[in-house]
């Protein structure tokens, strides 16, 4: 960066470095955003995005580094220090009050007064004034539950503007947005560039960048891994930059013997999922790539009866139905669920309860449990997954997250399945367990055991899988042999579509 | 230290037999602090009285455990039993019906009612509280309306037996309690459906998605905490010798302390029969020691008030121990 630019720099965050026990978050970062830019920052999922963001507002408090407003040092401990200095975040998930008005959201908690007594004229007129300001026009007295998820991000870009914000940061804002409401966000993102406040814009959408972006940076792993102007970049060199890593042979995928279709898929469709149609083979592991929120999860609830959907499903060659997740497991389903705490475990339930919860019925006799037969299952699977606990009797909520995972995927193979669906398997749990799963789901192929594997690791959907089926916005975009795909071809499909 | 690897060594090793600690040594507590009291207090007919005392109030909290397990609340259980009585003693009374056809009336009666509850509330989502707060208003109005205001009284000596007799010297209810805490102790610890009841209660997403139906399951409990409560109300009338319009009104209160003291978690997926006997069991002697101290029943409302938040404290405090 040259000497004279650097006058118009506002913000400047350097050596940003965060650890959470071993795993290093954010390794050196830095990160500079000029007067009146819109920088977009970028990475994989888990790249460190949303940590340094955190850093900014304050939620998380850095192990080292330095974060300069306005060439002021700032110490920033707490969100409403960061507001109070300028900096406000336009989340991803809003955090509002839905059964409180618009006005009243905005400047909640910084009432006006009279007479210690709140002025709702007062009130009005100001947030009328924002509405003004930004050129939309919404009753203030409106309530935010009667607000669509567009609407709501304006209230959150209204209140951002009402701490006279220098800068805001937006974070993935047009995930959930029709085309013509992410343009009049984009016109009101420019709108306030005119007035030279300063956007930092958090995105995988390529074309959102291309559209307002002035200047990308890049995290990777938790590290800078380049930048520059967007002018002068094209997709492939953005891609390569989130990207661009060498694969080690950490994934020791064994040839498997590949047998006839077992389950077909056809025209899948609900609110979340278009028209998604594929087909999965006898010992095949068929990896899921695509962006968070690409619509694959909800296709794997579709197929387990967990959400309603229409669409066939045949199995080896006929037409099932899975109304609800207690037919599908009796279809030879199993998944093991994205969200193991609030949908795989019940943690204050022991290990033995947990890895019976789908057998139940195999595991009774007319209703009565068969003590015997209940406990060698689970001595079976503990052993076999090697879960490492106390014991059976041991609260499943007392496991670290690998083995917590290993209770749930105990549970599913209990059940016998001969199609296993696994949903971010390997989320948050530490290397030695994800090696172990790795190497299970090998063996369970090798037994000819047919395997769905949704992955927003690159590394591992490349590494694990036989074929690789990538999604975006609830469409299948493309279907890439594993062994010719790499991580850029996979991206690319998430990101822009075939 | 190891612990040798007995059975009695298991047992105080188990979670479960811990989380009663407490409750017990409240127990023996107060059986101590009593027999010095009153020399009548640890004589067999005293303790049988007690039990005969407490059997209504263990019957209908072995019904409110199902409940309160898949993470709900039965405030019906009064009305329930209420309703349940006065059928009983109308259709012996006035019809020619035998009374275990009246009986099982009755039963079936209570079954419904708690099938309806928990339909509305599985399907719906309505909160359970605020259903069965309706459910036992409505009820309640029920149970007048059968009985005309009135009580029905001349009741025949086999259904009045049930409440006051005795098979070898011990109390007629005591069987009835005591078959209740088997039967649903065996439903718990033994059946595939406690093995739901504990996996909807302790995480109701988790129990779907692993195949259990899940909303079965809610009504289910609902059904056995009706035919329970319907059971009390035929012990409590034969007891009364006349079935009350007013008989169980606030019961389900005792029957919720009885759970809550015994260890039956509020969020769901927790509790045993063993501890819902041991809350029922210190209601009963709370009860009894201040009528024996001749304490008047003002005052053993206050104190058994201030015992139930206390047991319950106690035991949070031990679960965040741990």
């Amino acid at each position: 960066m040259s000497e004279e630019r650097r006058s118009d720099v506002i913000l400047r965050m350097q050596h940003i470095s965060k650890a959470y026990g071993g795993i290093k978050a954010l390794d050196d970062v830095e990160l500079t955003v000029e007067r009146g830019e819109i920088l977009c920052l970028l990475g994989e999922n888990g790249a460190g995005k949303s940590t340094l963001m955190k850093v900014l507002s304050g939620v998380v408090v850095p192990d080292a580094g330095e974060i300069e407003l306005e060439g002021k040092k700032l110490d920033i401990k707490n969100p409403n220090v960061a507001h109070q200095l300028g900096i406000s975040i336009v989340h991803q998930e809003l955090v509002q009050f839905p059964d409180m008005t618009i006005m009243e959201n905005i400047y909640m908690g910084r009432y006006p007064k009279k007479n210690g007594l709140v002025d709702f004229k007062e009130l009005k007129a100001r947030t009328e004034k924002l509405m003004d300001d930004l050129n939309i026009h919404f009753d203030p007295l409106e309530y935010i539950r009667n607000l669509s998820t567009a609407q709501r991000q304006l209230v959150e870009i209204m209140k951002a503007l009402s701490f006279d914000s220098k800068i805001i940061v937006f974070d993935e804002p047009t995930s959930s947005l029709t085309s013509e409401e992410t343009e009049i966000l984009f016109r009101i993102i420019r709108d306030l560039k005119e007035k030279g406040i300063s956007q930092i814009y958090i995105s995988h959408r390529l074309e959102d960048i291309f559209a307002i972006g002035d200047r990308i940076t890049v995290l990777r792993d938790g590290r800078n891994s380049g930048g520059g102007m967007v002018k002068d970049l094209n997709a492939d060199q953005i891609i390569a930059l989130m990207v661009g890593r060498n694969i080690t042979n950490q994934f020791p995928k064994d040839p498997t013997e590949i047998g006839d279709v077992v389950l077909k898929v056809e025209h899948i469709t609900n609110d979340r999922v278009k028209d998604a149609s594929f087909e999965l083979r006898k010992g095949e592991v068929l990896g899921f790539g695509g962006l968070v929120g690409a619509g694959r999860t909800e296709l794997m609830r579709a197929i387990m009866g967990l959400d309603k959907c229409t669409g066939k499903i045949f199995k080896n060659g006929q037409e099932i139905e899975n109304k609800t997740p207690t037919d599908a497991i009796n279809n030879g389903f199993a998944l093991v669920p994205e969200d193991r705490k609030d949908q795989g475990l019940v943690l204050i339930l022991s290990i033995l309860q947990n890895i019976e919860m789908s057998s139940l019925k195999k595991l009774s006799n007319g209703g009565f449990m068969n003590v015997k037969a209940e406990k060698e299952c689970a001595d079976e699977y503990m052993d076999m997954l090697r879960i490492k606990a106390a014991g059976y009797n041991q609260a499943a909520g007392a496991l670290s997250g690998g083995n917590q995972q290993k209770v749930v995927l105990a549970k599913c193979l209990a059940t016998k399945p001969e199609i296993l669906i696994m949903d971010e398997p390997t989320r948050g749990i530490d290397v030695g367990s994800k090696s172990e799963i790795y190497k299970i789901i090998n063996d369970l192929a090798k037994q000819g055991v047919s395997i769905i594997m949704v992955s927003s690791e690159l590394p591992e959907l490349l590494g694990i899988s036989d074929r690789i089926i990538v999604m975006r916005e609830g469409v299948i975009t493309g279907e890439l042999k594993a062994s010719e795909a790499g991580e850029e071809s996979v991206m690319k499909l998430a990101t822009k579509g075939a | 230290m190891k612990i040798k690897d007995s059975k009695f060594a298991n047992m105080l090793k188990n979670s479960q037999f811990s989380s009663y600690s407490g409750i017990i040594l409240v127990i023996i507590v107060a059986c101590i602090f009593m027999n010095f009291r009153s020399e009548n207090f640890l004589t067999p007919n005293n303790i049988l009285n007690i039990l005969r005392q407490i059997s209504v109030y263990g019957i209908l909290a072995c019904g409110m455990a199902f409940a309160m397990m898949t993470g709900g609340i039965d405030l019906t259980v009064g009305s329930i039993a209420g309703v349940s009585g006065a059928v009983t003693a109308l259709f012996v009374t006035r019809g020619t019906m035998p009374l275990i056809l009246a009986m099982l009336v009755s039963i079936v009666l209570g079954a419904i009612i708690g099938l309806v509850t928990g339909f509305v509330i599985s399907r719906t989502g309505i909160p359970p509280f605020i259903m069965t707060l309706g459910m036992q208003i409505t009820l309640r109005g029920a149970c007048y309306l059968i009985c005309e205001g009135k009580p029905i009284g001349n009741l025949p000596d086999n259904l009045v037996n049930l409440g006051l007799g005795d098979i070898g010297g011990i109390p007629v209810p005591i069987f009835f309690m005591v078959g209740s805490f088997i039967v649903v102790g065996i439903i718990l610890s033994r059946t595939s459906f406690g093995r739901s009841v504990y996996a909807t209660g302790g995480n109701y997403q988790a129990a779907f998605h692993s195949g259990i139906n899940a909303k079965r399951v809610v009504m289910t409990a609902y059904m056995i905490s009706g035919i329970c409560a319907a059971l009390a109300g035929i012990i409590l009338t034969a007891r009364n010798a006349s079935a009350q319009p007013t008989a169980g009104n606030t019961f389900e209160t005792e029957a919720i302390a009885a759970c809550a003291m015994g260890g039956v978690s509020f969020n769901g997926g927790k509790g045993a029969v063993v501890g819902i006997f041991f809350g029922a069991l210190l209601m009963g002697i709370i009860n009894n020691a201040m009528n024996l101290m001749y304490i008047s029943s003002y005052w053993q409302q206050v104190v058994k008030g201030i015992v139930i938040i206390g047991s319950v404290l106690y035991s949070i405090y031990n679960s965040r121990k741990n």
